[in-house]
């Protein structure tokens, strides 16, 4: 089930409120809190098992596994040597499951390539959402090892951690430090479920009404043969795509945050307008906050940071790099586009940094953006060599500089395109509204239930309306 | 042994036991276009053309890349409603481009209800089949012998 279709939006959440807020035990909040939770994570499988009811049976198993294993590591905090031994087995137990149902299929096939053998490569399908509950669940395990958290002794809030429909199956990745108290006890109002609503239906917009609609317009032009592609077309494209993901993802991810404020959740801010970044690093600060805290959290720190001298740095950003493009899929073009980030902010960091920083404000913001963009070329196409062709189609080894398409997809999605354009360049924050309160408000009332209104016409009319995150 | 452990190896049991079962599920092994070529056999296929990637997309909102074979075949004759898609599934989504289908012939069926009720009715007649990591959309009127056909080449 996804979020922008009419059997979630009419069919599901309105009941999975109604029994969320249905007072049960007045009197006691402690149960009241556990009965909460418990229809949350009820309601959260049956929103899973609604695509994928195989999977659900290896989520409940990885969940089950993770709540007795860190259950017994803490029974004995005593004997450090044991409690390792069981936090060793609990990350290769989630490695192992991500490994298997994500990468075996990859690593048979690289294998068969390698080596010219003939083992034959399991079909099978990837549980949605593996990569970002088997990260959070990690982030436990690791979390009540170090102290930094207390074991989460009631298995109902556990699952309900873990299987959270809001932020399930494409994030963000929450990592359970700054869930722990929420999950005991949580601040639920009438102000903080409207603030909900109208994140929500910001995600909705962005994704239904901009993603939705430029989107349509990238998979038309990469539906085609690159090498008939002029540049000016593939550039017009991956900018696109480049719209696309940043409006389909970060509108998944309000999605998610306006959905937690509903059941009374904070989740932290996932994209701070990335494509305003002055440099690769600053990109990253505001890009998939939640994944790239959680490499930096348990990858590049436990590997020793930049605390080990400068040849260890290097190869820990490296490290760090390949595995985040590894995690977005298994494919060498995902490999090459982490390795790409991990390349370009060493360099950064110690080649071309200081120079970056004497740049005026603008330059530095157009030079993050090329790359940004070059980097979707590897991110958006299926395999290397496509990306390849992409990027010399964009670099005029295609049809040359324009092909017969070129003026009309420009000129039928000019309007379009300028407005998510500077929307997504952050022009609009500046955007002044107005300063008496009752009219911002009046304003804003009228502005959300227009989008809204939008994105259910979209909704009725639009076959096109796929997520890109769930894939990964 | 505590308790603990018992359910931690229980657990790491149904966890192979999980994945021997999944492995083992059948996943037809035969090639997109041969399926196609036989299903598209079975069905009065005169006048129909083999589209092109930027045809499924604008017909299906799918991006045919993300599927190990995409074969879809229509009319250029806005009247004549026959159709035949055949996908290998491979990484892609099942799901999605299940329901991807269904938007396709509901905006279809909402587009000829009432002014062409021979072309509506005979897309209400339409079949979707999914085997063994195949699906198939077909709307003609020999519907049965296009199933049976991709049931037999996959």
């Amino acid at each position: 089930m996804i979020f922008s279709s009419a059997t979630f939006l009419f069919a599901f959440l309105p009941p999975v409120l109604f029994l969320y807020y249905l007072p049960i035990f007045r009197r006691q909040p402690e149960w009241e809190i556990l009965k909460k939770n418990a229809v949350l994570c009820i309601a959260s499988l049956i929103f899973y098992a609604w695509g994928e009811p195989v999977y659900v049976l290896l989520m409940l198993l990885s969940i089950y596994f993770n709540f007795t294993i860190v259950r017994d590591m803490q029974s004995r905090p005593d004997a450090p040597q044991r409690r390792k031994r069981l936090l060793v087995g609990a990350v290769l137990f989630n490695v192992f499951v991500l490994g298997f149902f994500k990468y075996y299929g990859f690593l048979i096939e690289n294998i068969n390539h390698l080596f010219s053998a003939n083992l034959s490569v399991p079909q099978l399908s990837l549980p949605v959402g593996i990569s970002f509950y088997t990260f959070q669940i990690l982030s436990y395990v690791i979390d009540v090892y170090k102290g930094k958290c207390r074991v989460q002794n009631s298995l109902v809030s556990f699952a309900t951690y873990v299987t959270m429909f809001p932020q399930l199956i494409a994030g963000p990745i929450v990592q359970y430090g700054d869930i722990e108290l929420q999950l005991r006890q949580r601040k639920m109002s009438t102000r903080k479920f409207a603030a909900g609503v109208l994140f929500f239906i910001r995600g909705l917009g962005k994704k239904m009404i901009f993603a939705n609609t430029i989107g349509a317009v990238y998979t038309e032009i990469a539906a085609g043969d690159a090498s008939k592609l002029g540049a000016m077309t593939a550039w017009f494209g991956i900018l696109c795509y480049t719209l696309q993901i940043y409006f389909d993802f970060s509108g998944y991810s309000d999605m998610a945050i306006g959905l937690g404020k509903m059941f009374g959740f904070n989740f932290l801010q996932n994209f701070n307008f990335p494509y305003a970044a002055t440099s690769i690093k600053d990109f990253w600060k505001r890009w998939h906050i939640s994944l790239s805290t959680w490499f930096r959290d348990y990858v590049y720190i436990p590997l020793g940071g930049n605390r080990k001298g400068t040849a260890r740095t290097i190869l820990n950003i490296l490290i760090v790099w390949t595995l985040t493009g590894l995690w977005h899929g298994a494919a060498w073009n995902f490999v090459a586009w982490g390795a790409y980030y991990g390349i370009l902010l060493l360099g950064e960091k110690y080649v071309y940094g200081k120079w970056l920083d004497r740049l005026p404000y603008l330059a530095r913001r157009a030079i993050t953006l090329f790359i940004v963009v070059i980097g979707w070329v590897f991110f958006s196409a299926e395999s290397f060599s496509a990306a390849a062709a992409y990027l010399g189609a964009m670099f005029g080894r295609g049809a040359g500089f324009s092909d017969g398409t070129t003026l009309y997809y420009l000129l039928s999605n000019l309007f379009p395109f300028a407005v998510m354009s500077f929307s997504a360049l952050g022009v609009f924050r500046k955007f002044p509204v107005a300063k008496n309160n009752n009219l911002r408000l009046l304003l804003q009332a009228v502005g959300y239930a227009v989008v809204f209104a939008l994105c259910m016409v979209c909704l009725v009319s639009d076959s096109y309306n796929p997520f890109l995150y769930f894939r990964f | 042994m505590n308790s603990y452990r018992i359910k931690e190896i229980v657990c790491i049991v149904l966890l192979l036991v999980f994945i021997f079962v999944l492995a083992g599920r059948k996943t037809s092994s035969a090639d997109a276009e041969t399926v196609f070529k036989k299903a598209s056999e079975a069905m009065d296929a005169e006048g129909l053309l083999q589209a092109d990637n930027q045809k499924i997309v604008e017909n299906f909102g799918i991006l045919p890349k993300d599927y190990a074979g995409v074969y879809y075949m229509a009319s250029d004759d806005v009247m004549d409603v026959r159709e035949l898609l055949v996908v290998k599934v491979g990484d892609g989504d099942e799901d999605a481009l299940l329901s991807a289908v269904r938007t396709h012939i509901e905006n279809k069926i909402n587009l000829f209800e009432g002014y062409a009720p021979e072309q509506a009715a005979l897309l209400k007649k339409y079949r979707t089949k999914t085997k063994q990591g195949f699906v198939l959309f077909v709307v003609s009127e020999d519907t049965a012998d296009v199933v049976k056909a991709f049931n037999r080449a996959v």
